[in-house]
């Protein structure tokens, strides 16, 4: 079965399209990777496959159910551009940060308590990050933040891990340690990878993939 | 001060304001929205002059012109993210010109007066159990919605797709913030509410190292400048908005002052 399968989708946010005709699979356990100029419609494909964005024609299912219809996304982790997570200008602790990773498993008060910040804990020891438990978020480099969402995205364990640009704006050596930790955790959990990136030579030489696709212009080909 | 009703009223809804407003302030400032309280500050003023003309009780105005503006400001917020700030000074212009008018039609100029800078004598017994209801669901929501609200904070895509019901912490926070807000205009005063949703978290926020300590410390510090600026309002007969603010300032100086020898911010690399 496909985890994601998009099929034939076409959307734009006007009437003008921004995908055409978008086609493409990604099987269970395997790595895909997403490449193309900036305002290709890189980043909005990943939010349709994602459900942010509604309005679309065509297929797009996880797990083999369709995008709309999926209630249960605990299976999905997903990592922001580092931008976006560079903006994050209030203190929370990177163990409070991993832990809403957890938050399915809050019940009813949706507060997480010592046992989610036990498994928050191991989960950045084992990413190597145990000296930064409870360091204030906020003033971590862009790579290191970048380490600790990986983090929260694998705590849950996911079976499809999706990761928007997570490499831009970071500096170099932080994106060579990233790929290859991404590389690591794809073997080591046998999961289902797809990766956004404008970088696509950075992330050939670190990491390797099933399948590449690269968007142009809205319409999507195979590299 | 005790020994007087009005005195037991007030500082009674002056803790649960201070308590429950910067809960909201917190999240406001984590998503970089508490102009919105401005907004809806400004626009409870409008609710106050209707209320006044129409004779009914002032608050209702205010709380209910703050919740139909806030849902639209949350509105224009998520269908056209780039015009938010723009729709927050509309509302803003738009519920302050109208105040304006409608505070020359109203009968009883101090009346509306009061709604601009707090009284501290007015809050009357139907005000304070109002102010209870609203302040036991703000806590409530803010506990049991503690991780939704902090995810939202974060990123609205992660966050949904943690599992969080994006639009109904996102509606249920609004309606809470609207009517806190509208609440508030007459303790606090309409022109001074916000800084009581956005000063003690300030002061929070420059020593706080966990998203806990800066909702437990935002929760002291509103409760300390309430009650100092409400005790200074009675015995030097000034309005409570302002001696309430000054002292959140006075706060805010200090704590400015202990980060700035204390702390030394730099980003923490491996």
């Amino acid at each position: 079965m496909n985890v994601i399968n998009v099929s034939d989708l076409r959307f734009g946010y006007t009437s003008e399209a921004v995908l055409r005709g978008v086609s493409l699979s990604v099987g269970e356990g395997d790595s895909c990777c997403i490449t193309g100029e900036n305002g290709s419609g890189k980043s909005t494909l990943l939010k349709v496959i994602l459900g942010e964005l509604r309005g679309f024609t065509g297929t797009v299912e996880l797990f083999g159910c369709p995008i709309a219809q999926l209630r249960d996304l605990s299976r999905i982790a997903y990592v922001p551009q580092a931008s976006v997570m560079n903006k994050v200008a209030f203190p929370t602790t990177c163990r409070e940060m991993v832990s809403l990773g957890l938050y399915g498993d809050f019940g009813f008060v949706k507060v997480p308590r010592k046992r989610h910040f036990d498994r928050a804990e191991a989960a950045l020891s084992e990413m190597g990050l145990g000296r930064y438990v409870r360091t204030p978020f906020n003033e971590l480099s862009g790579g290191l933040q970048q380490r600790v969402m990986i983090c929260r995205a694998l705590v849950n364990d996911p079976r499809l891990l999706v990761l928007d640009e997570p490499t831009a704006g970071v500096d170099n050596e932080s994106k060579v340690r990233f790929l290859g930790l991404l590389e690591q955790i794809r073997h080591d959990r046998n999961i289902t990878v797809l990766l956004v990136s404008h970088e696509l030579d950075l992330v050939m030489k670190h990491m390797s993939f099933d399948a590449i696709y690269r968007i142009d212009a809205g319409g999507i080909c195979r590299a | 001060m005790l020994e007087f009703d009005f005195m037991r009223r007030t500082l009674a809804a002056g803790i649960m304001l201070a308590i429950a407003l910067p809960l909201i302030g917190i999240v406001m400032i984590n998503r970089k929205t508490s102009m919105v309280s401005d907004a809806l500050s400004h626009v409870s003023l409008m609710g106050v002059g209707i209320g006044l003309i129409c004779g009914f009780d002032p608050v209702v105005g205010a709380v209910a012109s703050c919740v139909a503006c806030a849902f639209f400001i949350e509105g224009v917020r998520a269908r056209m993210p780039q015009l938010g700030d723009m729709s927050v000074a509309v509302i803003m212009s738009a519920g302050l010109g109208l105040a304006v008018i409608l505070a020359d039609l109203a009968p009883g100029g101090n009346t509306f007066e009061s709604y601009l800078f707090g009284s501290i004598s007015s809050v009357t017994l139907v005000d304070l159990v109002s102010t209870a209801v609203v302040f036991v669901a703000t806590v409530a929501v803010s506990t049991f919605c503690y991780a939704g609200l902090l995810d939202l904070a974060v990123d609205t895509t992660l966050a949904r797709l943690t599992g969080v019901p994006v639009s109904l912490v996102n509606g249920v926070f609004t309606l809470l913030t609207a009517i806190m807000v509208g609440l508030a205009c007459k303790v606090v005063g309409a022109l001074l509410v916000v800084s009581l949703v956005t000063l003690p978290v300030a002061c929070a926020l420059t020593v706080s190292r966990s998203y806990l300590q800066t909702c437990v410390l935002s929760v002291i510090l509103g409760v300390v400048c309430t009650l100092s600026g409400l005790a200074f309002s009675y015995y030097h007969d000034v309005r409570p908005g302002g001696s309430i603010v000054v002292s959140a300032v006075v706060l805010i100086l200090l704590f400015l002052g202990y980060a700035h020898l204390f702390r030394k911010g730099k980003a923490v690399t491996d």
